[in-house]
């Protein structure tokens, strides 16, 4: 019997014609899925998921974002798996010889939302999901409805917030999936699950108005392969630990920032979370650099902060969820995987801030 | 010790604004003025090396830019060397000037910046007002110049109570400086209300505490003063050199409220003055937007740290007052095409320590200062001038 430990559903922070949920101009399918992962993972105890983790992804990705996956999460070693073919897959994979943990991640149809479920253990036969809290017990059958990953970890998500944005939090709770083999697709309602194509890129599912990113930057150049090599900074907030002298280089680079040893640096993870504004200003429209035209057309101005991380480490990043001019000095932030900006042809991304509280820790 | 001193003993400047001139005329106009402001003459021949400041601005002739600069100035065959160090470019290209003469390696050296802005369409020229700063880390952040000092300037009044006017007075004042530089891109009496009810760039900088997009061009003649005299009863002496670096982004620098580089480059050219700061007439600062000039004013140690609002609102830096700030109008509204804005500062000292500044001469000016800043400080010059 597979354990469902932890899951979380993730809607666009935009709000656009159709209302709240859709993507906000810095959002895609993967950073929807990459924050809702790091809902599932971080807040949990991490030995609980380490390797092997599987990683299965529904739904429709942007170019290359598949191979990235494991990256963002931070879970090494993993060829992560793109699924096709919708629900009975889903419960299939349920039912097979589990490793130690699989990340379960699915993309809603119009990419504006984002499931993950971590799950454990080896999966049974059954059907429905039990809850075991403080108080026992509790069985929670929806059979016929979990017609999706996405509605199936929004099915876990009860009740759900107002904002639709919240991760579930079930201290001491024990969430048992008990698959089955469901029924066809059944494509109720808008959860309409996408044929995933084996290059993870449905044509459609870039939401309207998107830029053509062929066009876009005339500006400043970053090699793609220096963009992926400092990839663990970018992302994760990686810094690099010098057993030498002490130190910490953020970004990590290939020698102590402090010392110049190349030989003993160690990854440190930065917190991710309870950053200090040190530094604020709001960058109004026209003084962008032009890389961020795009996003400045379809958000205007936004807030670019100085924050205290560590004791050791600041790091410039933008403020997002929030409107311009809303930061002040002393402030506290946590970071989430956003759209920077597009070069040669495909977004780059990176760690943005957000007010802290308004994702769960 | 040095085995020769430096002087300057012409100077040349074109017009700053948006000039219908290309980089080409821009470059002749600025050495021919340079040599016939040389009191007795002097041939071009005698010049036996060129420094040429430029960033290149809108990529106008990355690679080999020197050339140009040999065959406008009828130079061809002499060595001369493109230095970049982004707005700092041409302060570098001066203090390589200053190292050639006072290594007695040559005779006469010729150091011009040169920078044109506004001849492309204003998406690239974005572009590039932002590409001397951390590209990845800043850059790629959202920020261009406007944004990181912006930064700075948010952090100066937290720590300090900077308040918004001292920002507003800084651009007041170069303003009303630059209505008596006939060469200035603004000539606009601006008020304190103006500036503070302009439309905001990067908060808490709005746009009149921005220094313009500018082309222009300044050129400057070295030799040692063993032989100045020989052109000139009034050469201007080099007495203090000092340059540094510093971390390129902000994020990985110690201070938000002062800039390091510019603390060394000064320490470094107060070493090997014989007079100390008390002793200035003048300073020319690298006010790039009002912010950096108050940090200017206190990295450089002509006021303690955070007294730089105050000094500023007591009307201390104005012609007139105790030490009189970028009498020229400094970058704010003379303008600062990049490459040329080191060698433009030094342009002002030479007329002014010459009794040649006109409207503007302060009277008695007889020691001076020019500093200037690459980027967000990731590079900056400090030099000091003695008039005869
Ligand atoms: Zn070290």
């Amino acid at each position: 019997m597979a354990t469902v430990r932890a899951a979380a559903l993730v809607r666009g922070h935009g709000r656009g014609a159709s209302g709240a949920g859709d993507l906000a101009p810095d959002e895609d399918a993967f950073t929807l899925l990459v924050e809702a992962a790091e809902r599932v993972l971080r807040p949990e105890a991490p030995s609980e998921v380490t390797a092997p983790v599987s990683v299965s992804v529904w739904g429709a990705l942007p170019p290359g974002a598949l191979e990235e996956l494991p990256l963002a999460l931070g879970v090494t070693s993993v060829a992560p798996r793109l699924e096709a073919g919708g629900v009975a897959t889903f419960a299939e994979r349920l039912a097979e010889p589990q490793p130690a943990a699989q990340l379960l991640l699915a993309v809603e149809a119009s990419g504006s939302a984002a499931a993950v479920a971590l799950l454990t253990g080896p999966a049974g036969e059954e059907s429905g999901v039990e809850i075991s809290g403080a108080d026992g017990p509790e069985v929670f059958e929806a059979p016929g409805k979990w017609d999706s990953p996405v509605r199936l970890a929004w099915t876990l998500l009860q009740p759900p917030p107002p904002d639709g944005s919240r991760a579930v939090s079930l201290p001491g709770a024990r969430l048992v999936l008990r698959a089955r083999r469901l029924g066809p697709f059944a494509g109720e309602e808008s959860w309409t699950n996408p044929s995933a194509s084996p290059e993870g890129n449905v044509p459609g599912a870039v939401p309207v108005g998107e830029p053509d990113l062929s066009t876009v930057s005339e500006g400043a150049y970053l090699p793609a392969a220096t963009y992926r090599e400092n990839l663990p900074s970018r992302w994760r907030l990686e810094a690099a630990h010098c057993r030498k002298c002490g130190k910490l280089s953020f970004p990590a680079r290939s020698a102590c920032s402090s010392c110049g040893s190349m030989q003993e640096l160690e990854p440190f993870p930065l917190p991710l979370r309870g950053g200090i504004i040190e530094a604020v200003t709001t960058v109004r429209p026209g003084a962008q650099p032009s890389e961020f035209d795009f996003q400045v057309q379809r958000g205007g101005a936004y807030d670019v902060l100085l924050v205290r991380l560590h004791p050791e480490v600041r790091v410039t990043l933008q403020l997002t969820g929030s409107g311009a001019a809303s930061a002040r000095i002393g402030d506290r932030v946590d970071t989430v995987l956003r759209r920077l900006y597009p070069m040669e042809g495909a977004w780059r991304y990176g760690r943005k801030a957000v007010p802290s509280g308004r994702s769960p820790s | 010790m040095p085995s020769e001193q430096a002087a300057v003993i012409g100077a040349g400047h074109t017009r700053f604004g948006a000039l219908a001139e290309g980089p080409r005329a821009l470059l002749r106009e600025c050495v021919d003025l340079a040599v016939t402001s040389v009191d007795r003459g002097l041939e071009r021949t005698e010049v036996d090396e060129a420094y040429l400041g430029t960033l290149g601005f809108n990529g106008w002739q990355i690679g080999n830019a020197s050339a140009v600069l040999a065959e406008e100035a009828r130079l061809v065959g002499a060595p001369v060397t493109r230095v970049e160090n982004a707005c700092a470019s041409a302060g570098f290209a001066l203090r390589a000037g200053i190292q050639a003469i006072e290594s007695g390696q040559r005779s006469m050296v010729l150091v011009v910046g040169l920078e044109k802005m506004t001849d492309a369409a204003s998406r690239r020229r974005r572009y590039w007002l932002g590409v001397s700063g951390d590209t990845e880390w800043e850059r790629l952040a959202g920020l261009t110049f406007a944004g990181v000092y912006g930064l700075l300037a948010s952090r100066h009044m937290h720590e300090y109570g900077t308040p918004p006017e001292a920002l507003a007075e800084v651009a007041v004042k170069n303003h009303a400086h630059a209505l008596k530089n006939p060469k200035a891109q603004f000539r606009k009496a601006i008020r304190r209300e103006e500036v503070l009810a302009a439309p905001r760039v990067a908060d808490p900088l709005g746009l009149l505490d921005c220094c313009p997009v500018t082309d222009g061009a300044a050129a400057l003649l070295l030799t040692s003063v063993a032989r100045a005299r020989r052109y000139t009863d009034t050469p201007v002496r080099v007495v203090g050199s000092g340059a540094a670096s510093d971390r390129l982004a902000v994020q990985e620098r110690e201070s938000l409220t002062s800039l390091a580089a510019s603390r060394r480059a000064a320490a470094e050219a107060f070493r090997s003055s014989p007079w100390d700061r008390s002793a200035l007439s003048f300073a020319e600062v690298h006010d790039c937007f009002t912010i950096a000039e108050l940090i200017a004013l206190e990295d450089l140690g002509l006021v303690p740290a955070g007294g730089a609002a105050a000094m500023t609102l007591a009307g201390e830096t104005r012609v007139g007052g105790r030490l009189p700030v970028n009498p020229d109008g400094g970058l704010k509204a003379k303008g600062h095409p990049i490459g040329a804005t080191g060698a433009s500062q030094a342009y002002e000292v030479f007329l002014q320590l010459r009794g040649q500044a006109g409207e503007r001469q302060i009277p008695g000016a007889a020691r001076a200062l020019t500093h200037n800043v690459g980027g967000s400080g990731a590079s900056a010059t400090v030099t000091l001038f003695e008039a005869g």
